[in-house]
């Protein structure tokens, strides 16, 4: 077994020991705050033990100040380290904030690259943040702001793009260099005990040990890979967008060696644009044309797909790879959830993909993927607003507006959800629960209720139409009967 | 030759031919009711008729509960444009067949909702005509007429489609601000050029093509204002498929009342502009020229290409 499956079990069996020892004396449990990669686990599954709705805003912190030419990406979406330590990455730095009041605590110069969102991993020296870097001479400001030298530029006309890591302690690099890249990566790193994993554009999985900074392995997979790299007992599993020759697939590879274990894909399946999450013994994906697919986690086989429709979609496209943007379905006690481009939630039946419920919150989710809580499952949104959904109904019990628009990236940091919000304009927001709150009750916008569609009918339809009646009508009687020449047919 | 024989020669001789848009520089046409004019007798003649009122209203509710009841979720402002002539319609069929059935299933089943729009169509070009022609409320045989027609607006459903398909396809090619100009021109081009069709199926029972061949002849009449006309009222409706913000376009499927006040009144404004499509028709109708014969030096010129 490796070291990395070893240092997991002793902090599992803390936590279940902390749980116990609070159910049984009855005190309330503080969440854990150790959300350090892209969806909370390796596994990715989103599943947080963080504070249920309602909740309130706890702090905010605007006083963020982006540096660069092009700062249109923003911050990336957050992750939080084990001592509450909040890490997002900007255009060309690497920031730190306090998880009490969201003050700074570390930053530090990153080389000018897309807002992809870092992981934290474990040293003998202490936590690091592991991070990509670089747009090369193809960025779209048109040139990187520290085009700092590394290995790659030898000789190479490619992308300068690495991979980089600080120590969370200090903020100083926590390798002897940054580990050069032959593309650039606009997923999010993920990491487990030993290693770190990045998907580049290029089809490229890098492993990267997390104490020396030395590659593990590199594996081509020939098609840019579409979401974070996600670790699942032992394997190492990355999804293909795939191209007009090439499949889209989910490629499992061996964690020590990086050969190939075997492909997963769906026949009538179209571009998968999520990361594989792992629940249940279940390998979770979406595809473009709305497909929420599933695998066995074990050998890859299909289990089933089931297709959404969503008539306001952009170009009948639920689910986008959008730039750093990841989408990605969660999945707990036999249900499966994912949130498309336009708010719309959809949950269906694990075991056959049969769909359950959906709810049209109306409102934009094109950056982030939901996160599930043990009754809710929490939609951030476009104008700002954060959603409660209750995972049994599929009714909204709860919302929150945190003050600005794009809420993305929302991450358990124990007691609060953090997330980051705008883009130039960046800004980092915390909520907790709110203990004056209370919960709502409010069915999906598609489901018929047929008083009120009846109400809408009466008043607004007929109405309308009588207004328009009586008014035309003196009109009609003034007219009177236009002065037309006989017909063709009438005068046969 | 004698001067008799050439006097003759040129009173035989067929009109010179007109280019696509040569009718546009011409003086307008004195028989051709204005387009204000026909708007506002259009308007009238169906607004005040309880019969097309009612039917819009019904029409667009028992829709909207069909439709629901096939698992559609929205948006209501799909239906704004149920009642207008194709292509305009065309959207609506569309997206209502790929909105339940997804984009792949859903564009085999865009004729089967152009079918059923079209047997709306026919009934409310039938009513609108009874309305122009009598200068009164419109009666269940004006419905019953204009049944007659359903061929003729279903083959333009599945034109609509083609027409929609194509300029997709060109716009694609060309990208950016062409796009939409290449869709804008083929929205007024096919609506400037098939309106009047369903008016010839109803009021002179011709045959499909002939139908199609009539109505762009009408069309292209010289001094019409046709083709402005079209272009009034396309470009502002194609103007609602881009704008954001309107009542109803969001995922509900108990539409709010302000988004049943904007589907009635653009509907109500469809039958209006039908009505006014086809007292401009009915005006001019003995003027349409028709098609052209082809005589024997004709077919022997063909043959003659033929041969080399």
């Amino acid at each position: 077994m490796r070291l990395s499956h070893l240092s997991r079990v002793p902090r599992r069996s803390l936590a279940a020991a902390c749980f116990t020892i609070a159910i049984v004396v009855g005190a309330p449990l503080a969440a854990l705050a150790d959300w350090v990669q892209f969806q909370g686990a390796g596994a990715h599954d989103g599943v947080s033990d963080g504070p249920q709705a309602p909740w309130a805003v706890a702090w905010t912190n605007d006083d963020i100040t982006l540096e660069g030419t092009d700062r249109t990406g923003g911050l990336s979406s957050p992750v939080v380290a084990e001592d509450g330590t909040i890490v997002v990455v900007a255009p060309t730095a690497v920031l730190g904030f306090s998880d009490a009041d969201g003050s700074p605590v570390f930053d530090a110069d990153r080389d000018f690259g897309p807002s992809s969102q870092p992981a934290i991993g474990n040293t003998p020296d202490g936590p690091i943040a592991v991070f990509t870097e670089g747009f090369g001479d193809s960025g779209p400001a048109g040139g990187s702001v520290t085009p700092s030298p590394s290995p790659a530029d030898e000789g190479d006309t490619g992308f300068d793009s690495h991979v980089n890591a600080v120590d969370l302690e200090t903020g100083e690099p926590a390798w002897p260099a940054p580990v050069p890249l032959e593309d650039i990566v606009q997923t999010p790193v993920a990491v487990d005990g030993t290693s770190a994993y990045v998907g580049d554009v290029g089809g490229r999985v890098t492993v990267i040990d997390l104490a020396s900074g030395d590659v593990r392995w590199t594996k081509e997979l020939g098609s840019p890979i579409s979401g974070a790299i996600t670790l699942d007992a032992g394997r190492v599993l990355a999804t293909t967008l795939g191209g007009q020759d090439q499949p889209s697939e989910i490629v499992a590879l061996d964690d020590e060696s990086g050969d190939e274990l075997w492909r997963a894909n769906a026949e009538d399946a179209s571009n998968l644009v999520s990361a594989p999450v792992v629940a249940d013994g279940r390998m979770l994906t979406l595809d473009a044309l709305g497909g929420v697919i599933a695998f066995d986690a074990d050998d890859g086989r299909f289990l089933w797909r089931t297709e959404v429709v969503n008539p306001i979609a952009p170009g009948g496209q639920p689910f986008h790879l959008q730039g750093v943007s990841a989408p990605a379905p969660v999945s707990a006690e036999g249900r499966v959830f994912a949130v498309d481009v336009t708010g719309r939630v959809y949950a269906f039946n694990a075991e056959t993909g049969a769909a359950l419920w959906d709810q049209a919150l109306n409102d934009p989710s094109q950056f982030s993927p939901p996160l599930l809580t043990q009754d809710q499952l929490l939609v951030p949104t476009d104008s700002g607003t954060l959603y409660a959904v209750d995972r049994e109904s599929g009714h909204v019990v709860s919302r929150v507006d945190g003050g600005r628009t794009f809420l993305r990236g929302l991450s358990d940091s124990g007691d609060l959800l953090v997330g980051v919000m705008g883009f130039e304009e960046a800004e980092l927001v915390a909520f907790g629960a709110d203990e004056a709150g209370t919960l709502i009750d409010e069915p999906s916008p598609t489901t018929l209720d047929i008083g009120e569609l009846l109400t809408g009918f009466l008043v607004g339809g007929v109405l309308t139409g009588l207004v328009a009646s009586l008014l035309a009508r003196p009109l009609q009687r003034r007219l009177g009967p236009p002065p037309l020449p006989a017909t063709p047919e009438e005068s046969v | 030759m004698s001067e008799r024989g050439r006097g003759r020669a040129r009173a035989s001789a067929p009109p010179p031919r007109r280019g696509l848009l040569s009718g546009m520089s011409a003086p307008t046409m004195d028989s051709m009711p204005r387009i204000r004019t026909a708007f506002t007798r259009g308007l009238a003649g169906t607004w005040s008729s309880p019969l097309i009122v009612g039917g819009v209203l019904v029409w667009l509710l028992a829709e909207w509960l069909v439709v629901v009841a096939l698992g559609y979720p929205g948006p209501f402002a799909l239906l704004a444009h149920v009642s207008a002539p194709v292509p305009l319609s065309t959207f609506t069929d569309l997206s209502l067949s790929t909105g339940i059935l997804g984009v792949r299933q859903g564009l085999l089943f865009v004729f089967a909702a152009g079918a059923v729009h079209a047997l709306w169509f026919s009934v409310l070009v039938g009513l609108a005509i009874e309305t122009i022609e009598s200068g009164g409320a419109a009666t269940r045989w004006g419905a019953v007429r204009g049944l007659r027609a359903f061929p003729v607006v279903l083959a333009l459903h599945v034109i609509g489609v083609a027409v929609v398909f194509a300029a997709q396809i060109v716009a694609a090619l060309g990208g950016g601000g062409l796009a939409l100009l290449v869709q804008l021109a083929a929205l007024v081009g096919a609506t400037w050029v098939f309106a009047f069709a369903p008016v010839i199926a109803v009021t002179e029972r011709r045959r499909l093509l002939d139908c199609l061949g009539r109505s762009m002849r009408a069309a292209r009449m010289p001094g019409s204002g046709n083709l402005t006309f079209a272009g009034l009222y396309a470009v502002p409706i194609f103007a609602t498929f881009l704008t954001p913000g309107l009542p109803g376009v969001l995922l509900d499927v108990n539409p709010p009342i302000s988004a049943w006040v904007y589907v009635v009144l653009m509907n109500l404004l469809h039958a209006a502009i039908l009505g006014a499509f086809a007292l401009r028709y009915l005006a001019i109708a003995g003027q349409v020229p028709d098609a052209p014969v082809r005589t024997a030096a004709s077919r022997d010129r063909a043959q003659a290409r033929g041969r080399r």
